[in-house]
Formats: structure tokens, sequence, C-alpha cells
């Protein structure tokens, strides 16, 4: 009860600047973690989009090209097998291609390879594709394998590079926000330190001084992180509503955090709050 | 109930505070310590309630040597001490019945009793039990005192000590304040009084240690 009183009673400007200074900090955090979220989501998208094709040598008869599609299905990796024959491809090539290609619908179909076309069960890395392509490579009837090579080498060493990039910046966006917590609320109760000190003097044990400052600590972080959470979910529809229309396609549907993260934020600001608060009496100890 | 021996102290940059102060106080004695200005009237005070340490020296309550004792057992003891200073040392936020609760609580004093003894010894003050939901900077200088001395005597302390406890107050609530200390005395509660106000010592006339540049100067009972 007496925990409950301190609270009401203690002077509201400070107990208002520690829940927005901690809301700011969490802010960036959440905000800077829905964007590894979300970019994650893109490079997953983009990831099973990979198709891997499978040139085949002209002139197989259907046995063979069954036998070929039966071998490529047992691979663990592959969830889909479909066969194009150089009819099909042609149609395919004329279709995506559209007005741009007017006039080479006489082309000979011959021209035009035929093809098994591969979808994965999973993003694989560059190692796991490179396997894949030469285990693929080997079978007979098979040409050549295609899967993007250097190119995709290249544009997936970049996206690892920017996810550890992302990992050490997360991991210290969250460091800072743990100290940026635990000094506002040191700071707010260094104010308190002589009434700190009258209740040392009355005879109070420690605990009985620092569990209102700790409750104090943990409701402001809990406030703080709340808070933190309303400002991502204005700035993240703010930012959905600026995207231009023709990117959409491109993108996977944008999400903000789910109720699990959501309470792990509110557990975090929870816990700085917590320490915080713990902190801020230990120091005055005398 | 109180012996002082070669109590020294010293603050950092070589103020010497304190220099072999020894004297002793019997139970439901009432002392002034008095002395100008740095004579370290306030220092031997806060020794006496643990708020510093001693370099030298020992202080001997109830049979016990209080500078040795740990961080709970000096809990224990300071829950035997009622303070009263001059700045009246009470919590902004906390109410008056609230403050005055504080070392009833601080004890495990049973909840029940609380608001019954509170109430008691705020009437004992002479404080308008309006002002119980007050918050002290509502209340003028004497009620916040009155408010300090009733927080002191609540949990029925054996020692009181008040480091000029009327610091702050005109000639008449000075009076007023020190009858107070008076009728406490006369329950038998043991009373450290600092002041340098000389009108207080020969008005009251009590014993009377008299310090100077941090040694005991002179001793003298009425």
């Amino acid at each position: 009860m007496r925990v409950f009183k301190v609270f009401k009673r203690s002077p509201k400007g400070p107990q208002i600047l520690g829940v927005l200074t901690i809301g700011l900090a969490f802010t960036i955090f959440s905000v800077f973690l829905l964007g590894i979220q979300n970019f994650q989501g893109i490079v997953s998208k983009w990831q099973q989009g990979i198709e891997v094709l499978c040139y085949l040598n002209s002139d197989l008869p259907e046995s063979k090209i069954k036998e070929i599609l039966d071998r490529i299905k047992n691979e663990p990796q592959i969830s889909e097998a479909k066969y194009l024959s150089s009819k099909e491809v042609k149609q395919e090539f004329l279709k995506e291609a559209g007005n741009l290609l007017e006039g080479f619908e006489n082309f000979e179909e011959e021209l035009f390879p035929n093809l098994i076309s591969l979808r994965l069960k999973r993003p694989l890395t560059v190692q796991e594709l490179k396997a894949l392509a030469s285990r693929l490579q080997e079978i007979p009837g098979i040409k050549e394998v295609q899967y993007g090579g250097k190119w995709l080498e290249r544009v997936y060493e970049s996206l690892n590079f920017l996810k550890g990039l992302l990992l050490v910046g997360g991991i210290l966006l969250f460091g800072i926000t743990l100290f940026i917590c635990s000094n506002t609320l040191k700071l707010i109760f260094y104010q308190r330190k002589e009434e700190i000190e009258i209740l040392r003097l009355m005879g109070a044990s420690e605990s009985f001084i620092r569990i209102p400052f700790v409750i104090e600590g943990t409701l402001q972080g809990t406030l703080g992180a709340i808070l933190s959470l309303v400002c991502s979910y204005l700035i993240f529809e703010f930012l959905q509503s600026k995207i231009p229309m023709w990117v959409l396609p491109y993108l996977p549907e944008l999400k903000f955090f789910s109720l699990k993260t959501m309470l792990s934020i509110m557990g975090l600001g929870l816990l700085s709050g917590m320490i915080g608060g713990f902190l801020s009496c230990v120091g005055s100890s005398s | 109930m109180i012996q002082v021996y070669g109590l020294c102290k010293t603050y950092p940059g070589g103020i010497k505070a304190l220099e072999g102060v020894s004297f002793s106080v019997n139970k439901g004695e009432f002392v002034f310590i008095t002395g100008p200005s740095g004579a370290g009237k306030t220092t031997l005070l806060r020794l006496i309630l643990l708020a510093e340490k001693p370099d030298r020296g020992e202080i001997i309550f109830e049979g016990v040597n209080i500078t040795r004792l740990n961080r709970k057992a000096i809990c224990q003891f300071r829950r035997k001490i009622g303070f009263v200073f001059q700045d009246f040392k009470l919590i902004p936020h906390l109410t008056v019945f609230e403050n005055v609760a504080l070392p009833l609580e601080i004890s495990g004093y049973p909840l029940k009793k609380v608001k019954k003894r509170v109430e008691q010894v705020l009437m004992l003050v002479g404080l308008d039990s309006k002002l119980f939901n007050q918050l002290p900077p509502a209340l003028s200088g004497g009620e916040q005192q009155r408010v300090a001395i009733a927080r002191a005597i609540v949990s029925n302390p054996p020692l009181i000590i008040a480091d000029e406890p009327t610091g702050n107050l005109d000639p008449d609530l000075t009076v007023e304040i020190m009858n107070l200390f008076d009728k406490i005395n006369l329950t038998g509660t043991t009373l450290i009084v600092a002041t340098h106000d000389r009108s207080i010592i020969e008005r009251y006339r009590k014993r009377t240690i008299f310090l100077q540049k941090g040694r005991i100067v002179g001793d003298e009972s009425f």
C-alpha cells in the first residue's frame, strides 16, 4: 500500500519525463526491430522465388524425361519439378515478353530448349544451391543447370553482410536503450536522495527503502515500453501508406509485431525499469 | 544510557570536527549541547545517530558499542532513536499522518494500531486534526516542527536527538517547541538537544555541554 501511495504522490514531472525518455529509447529500438523483421520477410520472399532451371538435351524420349523428373523429385530440397517442352517454353517466353517481341511468333520452336523448372522447399544458401546444381548436372540428359550463379552469390553475400550489420546494430541499440532507461531512472531517483537518507536515519531496512523505487521503476519501464509500441505502430502505418503502388507487388505483406514480440518488448521495458529502479538506490548506501 | 569515549572526527582537507570528546548521559536526562558555529555539535549528533563513522573513539548505548555494529544492527539501533532537525526532514510527498506513521511501519508495528497511535501523538504535539491529511509544504514552520517531533516520539524511543530544532522558528514558537520537549522528557525519554541559542539554555536550565573547536570546554548541571 505504501508503495502505491508513494508512487501516486511522487512528483509527476520526473515520472512523466522518465516514461517519455524510456518510451523514446524503446521506440527507436522497436522501429529498428520492425525494420529487420520486415526486411527478413522481403529477403525470404525473394529467396523463395528463386527458380532453378535444368536445360535438357534435345530429342530426349518421354521415358527418359520421366526418369529425370523422378530423380529430381528425390532431392529433398525440391518441392516442385515441372517439365516444359520447347513449345511451352516458347509460349511462356512470348507471354512474358508481351508486345516487345511482336512479329517473333513465327520463331521455330526448336530454337527454344526443353527444360525442367524447379521450386525449392525453403530458401537455400549459395553453397547448398551450388551443391544441388552440381548433383543435378550429373544426371544424364541434363545439359545445363542455371540458378543465377555469380550474380546470386554476390547478392547473397551482400544480404548476409547487411544481416550481420543489422544484428550488431540491434544489439548495440538494445544496450543503449537499457543504459538510457537505467540512467534516466537513476537521475530521477537521485533527486529523492534526501528521502532515502531520512528513511535510513529512521532505521529502515534496505528492502523497505528499495522496494518502492524498484516498483516505480518497473511501472515506468512498462509504461514506456507500451508507449513505444503505440508510437511504433503509428510510424509503421505512416510509412506503409507512403510506399509507392508499383513497389507493392515486390514486397511481402508488411507485418507489425506479433503479440509475442509485443509482450517481449513490454517485458524488456519492465526489466530495464526494474534494474534502473534497483540501481538508483545502490549508489546511495550509507 | 549513553557513554561517549574519546570521539575524534576529521573531515577531508584536515578539518578537525571533534577531538577526544568524552561524556555520558543518564537515562531520562535532558542535555543541551552548545557552542559556536563549527564547534562540532552537528557532527557529534550525526556520530551518535551513526550517520557518520568516527575516526577514533567509542559510543556505548545501553551497554553496546554502537560504533562496531553491522548494517542490520545499525537499522535496529536507529529505531530506538528519534531525531528532530532544524530543516524538519519531512518527506514532502507524504501527508502529515503518513510521515508520522513511517517509524511505526519501519519497525513493523501492527497496522491496526498505527492509526490510533499516530492520531494520539499528533494530538499530543498540538496539531489540529484538519492538518493530518495535509502535505508538509502546506504547513507553517512551527507546524512542520511539531510533525517532526511527533514522528520522533511515535515509536516511544528511549532517546531523542534534536539538532537546532528551533533554528527556523520565531521566539514564541521556540518556547512552544521547547515546552513540548520538556513535556516529552517528563515521560522519561532522554533528550540531547544541540543549540547555539543561549536564551533557551538560560530559560530551561538543564545540563549543558559546551563545545568549542571540537573539544568539550565545559559541562554544567543546574
